[in-house]
C-alpha cells in the first residue's frame, strides 16, 4: 500500500503527495518561504486551520518532528532530553545508546544545553527524536548547523533506520544535490504548492524549470567494484611507515584482485563502480549506499516489521564490493568529447570518468545571452537495456563549444567529470 | 544608629512581623496557584477584548489603594451579597478580619504576580509543546514536565514581588483591615500608628526593618534574573536565543 497525504492550509500550503510503498526516505525541497516548514507541521498536525488527511498505510501513526532549532529542554541534560523522550516511547524505539552512537552524540549525554554547540543541539534533538521511536520523523532543516562529514555520516544513519525499521523520513533541506542523492523520493515545493512528487530523475526537470537549481544533477546507480588503485597504493604506503614488515607490491596486487572487505575508508577513498558497464572512480563522500536490495515490506502494514541482522549486515557492507551505490553528478562538472575513440585508458585528460552518451536534446537557458546551454544526455549502456532504463545524464556547456565542437541531436559523444 | 535597640522588639511588634509574613506568605502562594492558570490562558489567547482583561487585571498597579479599599470595604460589609455570605458561611464578617485582609491582598497584589508570569507565557516559545506533544506529552503533562520548569524565573519572580508587595501594602488593609493587633494589624499600619504616636525610635526600627528587606527581596530579584526587569521576568525563557 502506497503512503499518500493531502494537505490544505490556505495561502501557506496545499497539494496531494502519493508515495512508493518502498521509499523511507523523502526529500523535501523548494525556495525560502516555499510552504515546506508548513507542510511539515500539517503533516503533525501541529497546524488548527488546516485540513490534512493522510493514510500512512493502516497503522497508528506517532510522528516525530525535529525544528531547525533543537528546541532541547534546557532544564534538563542531554541524558535527560533523551530520558524524557522514552517516557512515551513506542515498540519499536532505539535505545538511547543506539541513538546516540548513530547521531555522534555519546560524548555529549552529561553536558548541560546551555553548553552545547548548535551542531551539537541538532544531533542531540535527533537521537531525542529516534529513541521516541516514531513511524514518521520530519526533519526541518534539522541538520543544518552540522558539519558535512558527520552530516554524511547522520543520514547514512536514518537511511539505515530506514531500511531495517518501520521508520520513514521526511527531511528538508536547501542542500540540493545532498537530498537528491539520499532520497529515494523527491518533494518539490514552491509558492504554496506542491509542484512535483516522484523519484529523483522525474523531479529534477521540475526543480530546473522552477528555477529551484541553476544546473541539473544526474543520479546513477551503480556497483562497487573496489576500491581504487591508487588509494589502495596510498593506503599501503601508509602502512609500510608505520609496519616495516609488510611490504607494498603484493599486498596492494592481493587487495586490489580479492578486496571485499575494505576495513575503514574514509570520505577521501575512491571506489571503482561500474555504471552501466562503463567504470567510474567515485570518492565515498560522492556516493551513497542504494537500498534497492533491501527487502523492505511497508505493505504487510509496518506493524510486524523487525530489522533483522541479514538487512543490517547487506547496510553495513553496501560499500563492499558487489554494493549497491547511488552517485550524483553535477551538469556543471561534465564536460564534452567528441573524440570518440578517446576512453580513459588512452585518453590524456586527468579526468578519469567517462561514459559514452548521446545528445538527447539542447537547450537554451532562458537568456540567451548567458553563453550557456544544457545539454541532455542518455548514457550508452553496454549491458543489453532498453532506452527507458538509460540513465540520463546533463551537461552545461558554453554556446561557443556547442559551435566549435559543432554539436548537435543524436550526436555520440563522450561525458567527462570528476567525482571527487 | 544608637537608637536601634534590641529592647524595643517586645512581644507586639514581633505578633506584627509574624502576621505581616503570614499574610504575605498565604496571599503569594494563593496568587501563585490562582494567577499561573490565568496568565497561561492569556498568554494563549487571542481575542479582541483581551486589552480590555488585561486593564482590568492591571488596575491595581495604577489605582490609589485607598480607591481599591474602598470598594472592597464596601463589598466585604454584611450589608452586600458577598459580606453576607460570608457571615451565613463562617459566622464572622470579612471585613476587619484576617480572611477579608488575604482576599483584599489577593487583589491588590495580583498584577504583580500576573505581570511576570504572562510575560513568561508569552515570550516562551510555543515549539516546545509541539516538541513535547510529538514526543507523546499529553497537554497536562508538557505543561508539568516541560513549561513549569522551563519558566521557573518568572514564578519565582512573581512570587518574590507579590510577597514583597503585600509586605508593604498599607491603604487597601487600613480600609479594610482597621488595626486590630494579632488580627489585621500589619507592620505598615503598626508604624502609621507609632508615628500618630510620636514613638519616632519605634518607627525608625519598622522603617528601617521595611527597608532592608524590601531593598534584599529586589537584589535577589534582580540577581536571579541576571540584571533584568525583574517584572518582566522573562530570563532563560528562550535559550535556544543565545545561539
Amino acid at each position: 500500500m502506497s503512503v499518500a497525504f493531502e494537505v490544505l492550509l490556505p495561502s501557506r500550503i496545499e497539494g496531494r503527495v502519493e508515495l512508493r510503498a518502498s521509499s523511507s526516505f523523502i526529500g523535501i525541497t523548494g525556495p525560502s518561504g516555499a510552504g515546506k516548514s508548513s507542510l511539515l507541521r500539517c503533516i503533525a498536525g501541529f497546524e488548527k486551520g488546516a485540513l490534512t488527511q493522510a493514510n500512512w498505510g493502516n497503522m497508528s501513526t506517532k510522528i516525530g518532528i525535529v525544528f531547525q532549532q533543537p528546541l532541547l529542554f534546557p532544564h534538563v541534560n542531554v541524558e535527560g532530553n533523551l530520558q524524557l523522550a522514552t517516557r512515551h516511547a513506542s515498540e519499536h524505539a532505539i535505545s538511547i545508546n543506539e541513538a546516540v552512537k548513530g547521531c555522534h552524540c555519546e560524548h555529549l549525554l552529561s553536558k548541560q544545553i546551555a553548553t552545547l554547540s548548535g551542531g551539537e543541539a541538532q544531533r542531540v534533538a535527533i537521537a531525542r527524536a529516534l529513541v521516541n521511536g516514531p513511524h514518521i520523523l520530519l526533519l526541518d532543516e534539522s541538520l543544518s548547523a552540522i558539519d558535512a562529514v558527520t552530516r554524511r555520516h547522520i543520514y547514512a544513519f536514518l537511511r539505515h533506520l530506514c531500511a531495517v525499521s518501520q521508520l520513514t523520513c521526511f527531511v528538508v533541506s536547501h542542500d540540493i544535490d545532498e537530498l537528491l542523492l539520499l532520497s529515494d523520493e523527491m518533494i518539490y515545493v514552491c509558492a504554496g504548492k506542491i509542484k512535483a512528487v516522484g523519484n529523483v530523475d522525474s523531479v529534477v526537470p521540475n526543480m530546473y524549470q522552477g528555477g529551484a537549481i541553476h544546473t541539473p544533477s544526474a543520479i546513477l546507480n551503480g556497483v562497487v567494484e573496489c576500491i581504487a588503485e591508487a588509494t589502495l597504493s596510498s593506503h599501503a604506503e601508509e602502512s609500510t611507515h608505520t609496519n616495516a614488515e609488510k611490504t607494498t607490491h603484493p599486498e596492494q596486487e592481493m587487495l586490489i584482485e580479492h578486496a571485499t572487505d575494505f576495513g575503514e575508508p574514509d570520505q577521501n577513498t575512491v571506489y571503482q563502480v561500474i555504471v552501466s558497464g562503463q567504470r567510474l572512480y567515485v570518492s565515498q563522500k560522492s556516493l551513497i549506499a542504494a537500498r534497492s536490495s533491501i527487502v523492505r515490506s511497508k505493505v504487510a502494514s509496518f506493524s510486524e516489521c523487525e530489522p533483522n541482522q541479514a538487512d543490517k549486515n547487506e547496510i553495513d557492507n553496501s560499500l563492499s564490493a558487489g554494493g549497491q551505490v547511488r552517485l550524483a553528478v553535477k551538469a556543471s562538472e561534465v564536460s564534452i568529447d567528441t573524440n570518440t575513440a578517446a576512453m580513459t585508458e588512452n585518453s590524456t585528460s586527468s579526468i578519469l570518468n567517462s561514459l559514452n552518451c548521446v545528445i538527447e536534446d539542447i537547450t537554451h537557458f532562458d537568456n540567451h545571452k548567458s553563453g550557456r546551454v544544457l545539454l541532455n544526455l542518455r548514457i550508452i549502456n553496454q549491458n543489453d537495456m532498453s532506452e527507458d532504463e538509460q540513465p540520463a545524464l546533463h551537461a552545461v556547456i558554453s554556446t561557443l563549444s556547442v559551435s566549435r565542437l559543432q554539436l548537435a541531436k543524436n550526436m555520440l559523444v563522450i561525458a567527462r567529470f570528476k567525482l571527487l | 544608629m544608637g537608637y536601634v535597640d534590641a529592647d524595643m522588639v517586645n512581644a507586639e511588634m514581633l505578633n506584627t512581623v509574624l502576621l505581616t509574613f503570614k499574610l504575605a506568605l498565604v496571599t503569594s502562594v494563593l496568587l501563585l496557584i490562582i494567577v499561573m492558570p490565568l496568565a497561561w490562558i492569556l498568554a494563549n489567547w487571542q481575542h479582541k477584548a483581551k486589552s480590555l482583561v488585561l486593564s482590568v487585571l492591571a488596575l491595581p498597579l495604577v489605582l490609589p489603594p485607598t480607591v481599591l479599599g474602598f470598594y472592597l470595604l464596601i463589598a466585604f460589609s454584611p450589608q452586600s451579597a458577598l459580606g453576607q455570605w460570608w457571615l451565613a458561611l463562617t459566622g464572622s464578617t470579612l471585613v476587619f478580619s484576617f480572611q477579608g485582609l488575604v482576599l483584599g491582598s489577593l487583589i491588590y497584589s495580583l498584577p504583580f504576580a500576573l505581570q511576570p508570569l504572562y510575560s513568561g507565557f508569552v515570550q516562551l516559545d510555543k515549539r516546545y509543546l509541539e516538541v513535547a506533544s510529538s514526543l507523546g506529552f499529553s497537554r497536562l503533562e508538557g505543561l508539568y514536565r516541560i513549561v513549569l520548569p522551563l519558566c521557573k524565573a518568572p514564578i519565582i519572580v512573581a512570587f518574590g514581588l507579590s510577597f514583597a508587595h503585600t509586605v508593604g501594602e498599607f491603604g487597601v488593609v487600613l480600609m479594610i483591615g482597621g488595626n486590630i493587633p494579632g488580627e489585621t494589624q500589619v507592620l505598615s499600619i503598626a508604624l502609621y500608628e507609632q508615628v500618630e504616636a510620636l514613638e519616632y525610635e519605634r518607627a525608625h526600627v519598622m522603617s528601617l526593618g521595611l527597608l532592608v528587606f524590601s531593598f534584599i527581596v529586589l537584589a535577589l530579584l534582580y540577581r536571579f534574573n541576571g540584571g533584568a526587569d525583574p517584572s518582566s521576568g522573562t530570563r532563560n525563557i528562550d535559550p535556544e536565543r543565545k545561539r
